[in-house]
Parts: C-alpha cells; sequence; structure tokens
C-alpha cells in the first residue's frame, strides 16, 4: 500500500462530513410517505382480491356440499341452536365493522364504492351458503362452511380496518407535517 | 426517535422496514444518509442531484429489501446502489463516462512526490477530487475511497480491469499533482 492510500484510510471516515441540505429529512420522509401510502393503498386492494378468492373456495365449497348432499345429515337442533347463535355473534361482528369501515375517509368514493362491493359479493356467497343448508337443515358441512365465512369475512375486514388506520394516521401526520 | 428503534439492531430493522414501518425506515436512513450522500457527491459534484440519488437509493432498497441475501453488509449493497444510480445520472447528463476522453498524463511511474502525505488533510483531497475530471474522479473515488477493486470497478463502468488500472494510475498521477500544487501554495 503506498503512502497516499495508507493516508486516504487515516482520513476516510473525515471524508464523508458533507451534509445534504437543510430539510433532507423532511424531504424524504415525504418521499417514503408517498411510497408507502401507494404501496398501503395496494395492501388494501390486495386485501380485496384475497377476500374474493376465499369467498371463491367457500362458494366451491358449496358445491361440494351440495354434490354430497345426504351423505352427512344432522337432525340434531342443539348443533343447530348452537349454529344460529353463532352466526348471530358473527353477523353482529360484521355489522359493527361494516359501519367501522363505512365511516372512514378513502382516497377517492371510487375506492370506497370498491371495497363495498367487494364485501358485498362476498355475502352473495354467503346466500349461496344459506340457501344449500336450506336445502339440506342441519348438513354439517355446510354449517361449517358458513361459520367459516364469518371468520373469515372477519378477519379481512379486520385487516381492512388496520390498513385504513394507517392510511388514517400517515393522512394525519402529513396533515401536521404541512402545518409545521 | 424511540431509544429502543436507535440501539436496535440493523437486521431487526430491515425487517421492519420490509413491513413499511416508516419508523424503521428513518431509522435506517438517519444511521446511513451521511456516507451515501457523500459517495454521490463525490461522483456527481452536485449537491441536489446527490441528495435526490441517495434518498432515491433508500426507497429502492427498502422496495427491493427481499432480494437483499445479507451476504454483505447492507451498507455496502446500499453503498452500490447508490454508485449505480449516480453513475445513471452522469449517463443521463450526456456526459458518458468515457475514460479514454480524459487528458493523457506521462506514464512516469514517479508519481510519489508529494512525500509529506501525512501534511494532506481530509479536506484537501475532497478538493482536489472536486478538481478532476470527471472520469478521473470516479475511477479514484470507486478504488480509493470506496475500497472496489479493478474487476469490480470494471463491472460496475463496463470497462475492462485492465482500463480501469490504466486510468486510476493516471487519475492518481493527476490528483498527486494537484496536491502537490496545494502544498505549494499553502
Amino acid at each position: 500500500m503506498s503512502d497516499l492510500e495508507k493516508r486516504l484510510l487515516e482520513v476516510r471516515d473525515s471524508l464523508d462530513t458533507e451534509e445534504p441540505a437543510a430539510g433532507h429529512m423532511r424531504r424524504f420522509q415525504q418521499r417514503l410517505q408517498k411510497g408507502s401510502g401507494q404501496s398501503r393503498r395496494m395492501n388494501l386492494l390486495h386485501s380485496l382480491q384475497i377476500a374474493a378468492s376465499i369467498a371463491v373456495i367457500l362458494a366451491a365449497g358449496v358445491v361440494i356440499v351440495r354434490s354430497s348432499k345426504g351423505s352427512s345429515k344432522m337432525a340434531a337442533t342443539p348443533a343447530q341452536t348452537e349454529f344460529r347463535e353463532t352466526t348471530q355473534f358473527y353477523a353482529r361482528q360484521v355489522n359493527q365493522k361494516y359501519t367501522e369501515i363505512s365511516g372512514f375517509s378513502f382516497n377517492s368514493e371510487k375506492e370506497k364504492e370498491v371495497l363495498l362491493q367487494e364485501l358485498s359479493n362476498m355475502d352473495s356467497y354467503y346466500q349461496d351458503l344459506l340457501k344449500e343448508l336450506d336445502a339440506n337443515p342441519g348438513d354439517e358441512r355446510a354449517m361449517n362452511a358458513l361459520i367459516q365465512h364469518y371468520q373469515i369475512k372477519v378477519q379481512v375486514m379486520d385487516q381492512i380496518i388496520a390498513q385504513l388506520m394507517q392510511l388514517k394516521n400517515i393522512n394525519t401526520g402529513n396533515n401536521e407535517n404541512n402545518s409545521i | 426517535m424511540s431509544r429502543k428503534l436507535n440501539k436496535q439492531d440493523i437486521h431487526e430493522l430491515l425487517k421492519r422496514c420490509e413491513l413499511n414501518d416508516n419508523a424503521a425506515q428513518v431509522e435506517v436512513y438517519r444511521r446511513y444518509y451521511r456516507s451515501m450522500y457523500n459517495i454521490a457527491l463525490r461522483l456527481l459534484d452536485d449537491s441536489s442531484e446527490a441528495e435526490d440519488v441517495m434518498q432515491e437509493s433508500f426507497l429502492s432498497a427498502f422496495q427491493k429489501l427481499d432480494s437483499y441475501s445479507g451476504n454483505v453488509a447492507f451498507g455496502a449493497w446500499l453503498k452500490r446502489i447508490v454508485i449505480n444510480r449516480s453513475l445513471d445520472v452522469i449517463k443521463a447528463r450526456k456526459a458518458i463516462i468515457s475514460l479514454d476522453a480524459v487528458p493523457e498524463v506521462s506514464d512516469d511511474e514517479s508519481d510519489e512526490g508529494y512525500v509529506t502525505y501525512k501534511d494532506i488533510s481530509a479536506d484537501d483531497i475532497r478538493k482536489s477530487f472536486q478538481s478532476l475530471p470527471e472520469g478521473y474522479r470516479i475511477v479514484l473515488s470507486l478504488y480509493l475511497i470506496e475500497g472496489y477493486d479493478h474487476d469490480e470497478i470494471a463491472q460496475i463502468l463496463g470497462i475492462t480491469s485492465a482500463t480501469s488500472r490504466t486510468q486510476y494510475h493516471r487519475a492518481r498521477k493527476k490528483l498527486v499533482g494537484m496536491l502537490n500544487e496545494l502544498k505549494a501554495v499553502s
């Protein structure tokens, strides 16, 4: 190693002392939030896609149940009572979360419309499941499919609410930064 | 910034960055921005462009964190992104890095004319780098300051290792000449 290289190694850390112009941290955070906002919007749409996919899978489950109807019928009334109570519990949860989601401010009315439409589409699969259960009262697999539907719907709605909350926090942060 | 975040291991921070945790991303930026900015500044010689490249490099790094294998230090990985982006800016300026276009310097090997290197300050070196022709500045920065070898520089710049060596020696002579001039003036 030459003397010049040795000297450069000695002063290496002192060469990185230049600072970007004042406000660079704020400018970076703005860029970051802009990027994150886009990313989170994509996540939101991703949640919807997941919800739609799950709904399709559940609908496929209905077809399976339908194709094997009569093979596993249950006459037990207590099971049906428990099922009714469970579905009522989840129905209340879904209603609460639906109200919560509707109360968020969205980036656009279109986004809100798409989101609520997708959730409604999930309900159409629920109606299919109910019809299936009417046709096969006490069918354990149909009842399980309905409860799973509710559970997944509640999970998806929780995920959507969490993401909407994050977006809300970002927007609040942006507004605070702008007001400083 | 919480004390906990300040002390968090970089790998833990990167995991959080991958989940779009803004606080973690800002902490990573806080740790690395100065060195990355200085790398970009040495290559670009323009503070505004250097900040832009530096910040875009962070965003790019966060977006493709899943491709970071962890085989090299995160700083080294990020540095490579900064260098590549800086070179893209230089190319976009239409000042294509033409290493053969820089002035010829005698191949005299007695470039160790500056016998008292201990007198050279970091500021002298910084000023001399700023005065170098772009092609020289890039090769010298990558070799002498960023620590790449000639094979790596060849890969980064799309030249042969032999060209990198030749241009490095020429650039080095030029730098030594400049440092001598600085000393003569002072």
